[in-house]
């Protein structure tokens, strides 16, 4: 019986904390990932400024190819000079609109760079790769930057021109790396490229970007706890820069494809794990802290209670078997004084007739006064045996007027006195099959409020029937009966029509063990009258009419 | 008929002895359930009084260890717990019958004749073995006397009296001769048991009390019966 308490109270407490540790486990992983985005968002600005300063880089570096562009003429020596005198610029290359090299030319005597250049380039020529890209760059095809572009002219176009002119950048990829040859297309149709010397571009872009970043993230340096890194079109890192070591496995934070003409290159924020748990574990222990504190409360509550109930409900069963042990410990006492009453009665019967009645009355009114205690201690012990659910029947065949013929025999000394007439009409004499006890005690409940509160009426009328396979006994006062009110409480245990104490005496409980008994046998106790007087009707289904005795 | 009755409240113990010696039983009493079987063991009575809740040894304890030793040996449980459990318990460990405390005499006497009418059946006493005094059926085994169609419950001293009138049909029985045979010779005589103890069977059996056909005043002498 107490187990049902107790897992109620484990999911009372544990129903909660489970409730606000999933919804403080979402929370947290909501503010992991907004976390994660403030932070992604913070290095998407910053990789963006990286970009820029990139594209500015090569916006000053183009600026600067342009004038060396304009410059180029037809004169050989002269455009040698040029290559000479211009530091960025590794060697010039002049094509007419149908692709024929101009220069320099394969046809007159090459020195050695431009020999290499032009064996070089053999394909970019022969496939008209710049031709394309300077006549059709209205399709600004924008070809990916895919990993393998060693035999593969990438076409990037910076389209800044009107039809007819224009110029841009053609990223072509030989040997071991990427080469960049700014274009111009002049209004002659003719095209002129200028290949930038690598090792010196390069060495300008990284010379532009930082050394370290010096922003600031909720107070947090974000230059020493990240690391950026620029990916070449290869997948390699061509140049890092923060002061986190990432580890091998490390993937970035941010992305972001660096602009034209780097295209296929890449920019990345790399930061290490523990910056966005590190942030978000502060926040996830503050809520788990919280949730802890909660559910230490809610359990120390419930062990409280807990420990409360438990000892109600020991208290509540000590004072039941206290009850019944009391009950048991009246019962010697008691046995004794009615064992020595009835003796005494015998002796007086052995007296002479001489002596008055008196001494006969008065062993008279201890018998039915022991009588009247050892019905009130079977009531309390009835009434334990009811709490602790422990009222069985033990049906036997008996007659129920010879039932009632005993209980109103036993009434009868106080019947007399209080001025109350017994009348019975009994039909029911034969065997049925019903617990003695239990109907005894119905009745001995039943006739104990007709003597306790309807004397005035000056009745008791008892009227047993046996109706097919039922048996009815009525017990009918003419008291003042019942007020409408009370009529289903009486039922209840310890409701007393008054409890005002210049009233009778009682315990209350009387009717509802006897009801509870009818139950037992499968049968009810009715209110059947209401006045003037009361009536009670029991009605014992009894099975097993054995016929007549 | 010996009883043996085990009881450890004094005062219960005592009066239900003095109930049962007035029934005609030779009682023998233990306040504890120990000394309860040594008695048992030491003379085997006809039947048995336990009550459960006692020292040393309870009423249950007891009663298993009569019915390993002495299986026919009929026992009744006195009790204060009513409660079914232990009626339940009581009947399984073979009680014949349980008496429930607080009880009346006649309660308690009447459960003792029933359990003396089937000691006579077990014994292979013919219940139906009758003997007539006068108008009145006399069933010795069933302790019952019929006249007409009323029934008389008999204890078992009445019926001593009665079959030692009826066996010296004619003859003034003294006092002394009556006393010997239905009280037993260790019990110490009074004038006035015998002579009350007649006069109540008297108001019983007889149609007219005051002018007794069947037990006889011999004045001076006795009691006779006049077949």
């Amino acid at each position: 019986m107490r187990i049902r308490p107790l897992i109620l109270l484990i999911l009372i407490v544990s129903l909660p904390i489970a409730g606000l540790t999933w919804l403080g486990l979402r929370v947290a992983h909501d503010d992991e990932a907004a976390l994660q985005q403030r932070f992604e968002e913070v290095f998407a600005v910053q990789l963006r400024d990286i970009d820029g300063t990139i594209s500015r880089h090569f916006t000053k570096l183009a600026t600067e190819l342009r004038a060396t562009a304009h410059q180029v003429g037809n004169d050989v020596d002269e455009t040698r000079r040029l290559i000479r005198s211009s530091p960025q610029v590794r060697q010039i290359i002049v094509l007419d609109e149908a692709g024929t090299v101009l220069h320099p030319d394969p046809a007159t005597p090459l020195n050695l760079g431009e020999r290499e250049f032009l064996n070089e380039a053999k394909e970019l020529i022969q496939d008209r790769d710049l031709v394309h890209a300077a006549v059709s760059r209205s399709d600004l095809s924008q070809q990916n930057g895919s990993a393998q572009p060693l035999r593969q002219s990438k076409l990037s176009i910076s389209d800044r021109a009107a039809s007819g002119s224009g110029e841009g950048w053609h990223v072509w990829y030989w040997g071991r790396g990427v080469h960049l040859i700014f274009w111009q297309r002049r209004d002659d149709g003719k095209i002129v490229g200028l290949l930038v010397e690598r090792g010196r571009w390069m060495a300008d872009l990284i010379a532009a970007l930082p050394e370290t970043v010096d922003r600031e993230y909720d107070g947090v340096p974000v230059a020493t706890t990240s690391r950026f890194r620029l990916i070449d079109s290869m997948g390699h890192s061509t140049y890092e820069w923060g002061g986190f070591e990432p580890p091998a496995s490390a993937s970035p934070l941010v992305e972001l494809a660096v602009s034209t003409p780097l295209n296929s290159w890449r920019l990345q924020a790399i930061v290490p794990d523990t910056l966005l748990s590190g942030a978000s574990r502060g926040a996830t222990f503050q809520l788990m802290s919280g949730i802890g504190a909660v559910a230490v409360t809610l359990s120390v509550l419930a062990g409280f209670f807990w420990r409360e109930y438990a000892r109600e409900v020991r208290q509540a069963s000590q004072r039941v078997s206290f009850v019944n042990q009391v009950s048991h410990e009246l019962k010697t006492p008691l046995t004794n004084i009615r064992m020595y009453a009835d003796l005494l009665a015998v002796d007086l019967e052995h007296l002479d007739a001489s002596t008055d009645g008196k001494s006969a009355d008065r062993l008279r009114v201890i018998v039915s006064e022991s009588h009247r205690l050892s019905r009130l201690i079977s009531n309390v012990l009835t009434f334990g045996r009811q709490q602790r659910q422990t009222l069985v029947l033990r049906r036997h065949p008996a007659s129920i007027d010879a039932i009632v013929q005993r209980v109103v025999e036993q009434f009868l000394p106080t019947l007399e006195r209080l001025g109350i007439q017994s009348e019975l009409e009994l039909n029911a004499s034969s065997l049925v099959s019903v617990d003695e006890d239990a109907v005894e005690q119905i009745l001995v409940n039943l006739i104990s409020n007709v003597e306790k509160y309807a004397a005035s009426g000056g009745l008791l009328k008892i009227v047993t029937n046996l109706e097919g396979a039922s048996a009815t006994i009525s017990v009918i006062d003419a008291g003042p009966g019942i007020p409408v009110a009370m009529q289903r409480a009486i039922f209840e245990p310890f409701v007393r029509v008054s409890s005002r104490l210049e009233d009778v005496a009682g315990t209350g409980i009387g009717l509802s063990i006897a009801r509870d008994l009818a139950r037992l046998h499968c049968g009810d106790l009715r209110l059947s009258s209401t006045g003037p007087g009361a009536g009670f009707c029991v009605e014992l289904p009894a099975p097993g009419n054995e016929g007549t005795p | 008929m010996k009883v043996l009755l085990a009881e450890d409240d004094e005062l219960t113990r005592l009066g239900l002895a003095e109930v049962l010696a007035a029934e005609g039983y030779q009682v023998t009493q233990a306040a504890d359930g120990v000394t309860a079987l040594e008695l048992i063991q030491a003379s085997p009575p006809d039947f048995v009084c336990l009550d459960i809740m006692m020292p040393g040894r309870s009423g249950y304890d007891v009663c298993r260890a009569i019915r390993s030793s002495h299986p026919d040996i009929p026992i009744i449980f006195i009790s204060a717990k009513s409660e079914e459990i232990d009626k339940v318990v009581g009947f399984e460990l073979g009680a014949d019958d349980f008496i429930v405390k607080p009880f009346g005499v006649r309660e308690v006497v009447a459960r003792i004749r029933a359990v003396t009418r089937r000691c006579h059946v077990a014994r292979g006493v013919d219940p139906s073995k009758s003997f007539v005094m006068d108008d009145l059926e006399i069933f010795p085994a069933e302790l019952r006397a019929v006249r007409g169609e009323r029934t008389i419950e008999l204890s078992l001293r009445d019926v001593q009296i009665l079959e030692l009138l009826y066996r010296n049909a004619g003859r003034v029985l003294d006092r002394n001769t009556i006393f010997n045979h239905s009280w037993g010779e260790d019990y110490f005589p009074n004038s006035r048991t015998l002579d009350q103890h007649i006069s109540q069977l008297r108001k019983r059996i007889e149609v007219d009390p005051k002018s007794p056909g069947i037990i006889r005043t011999v004045h001076g002498a006795g009691y006779r019966y006049e077949s």
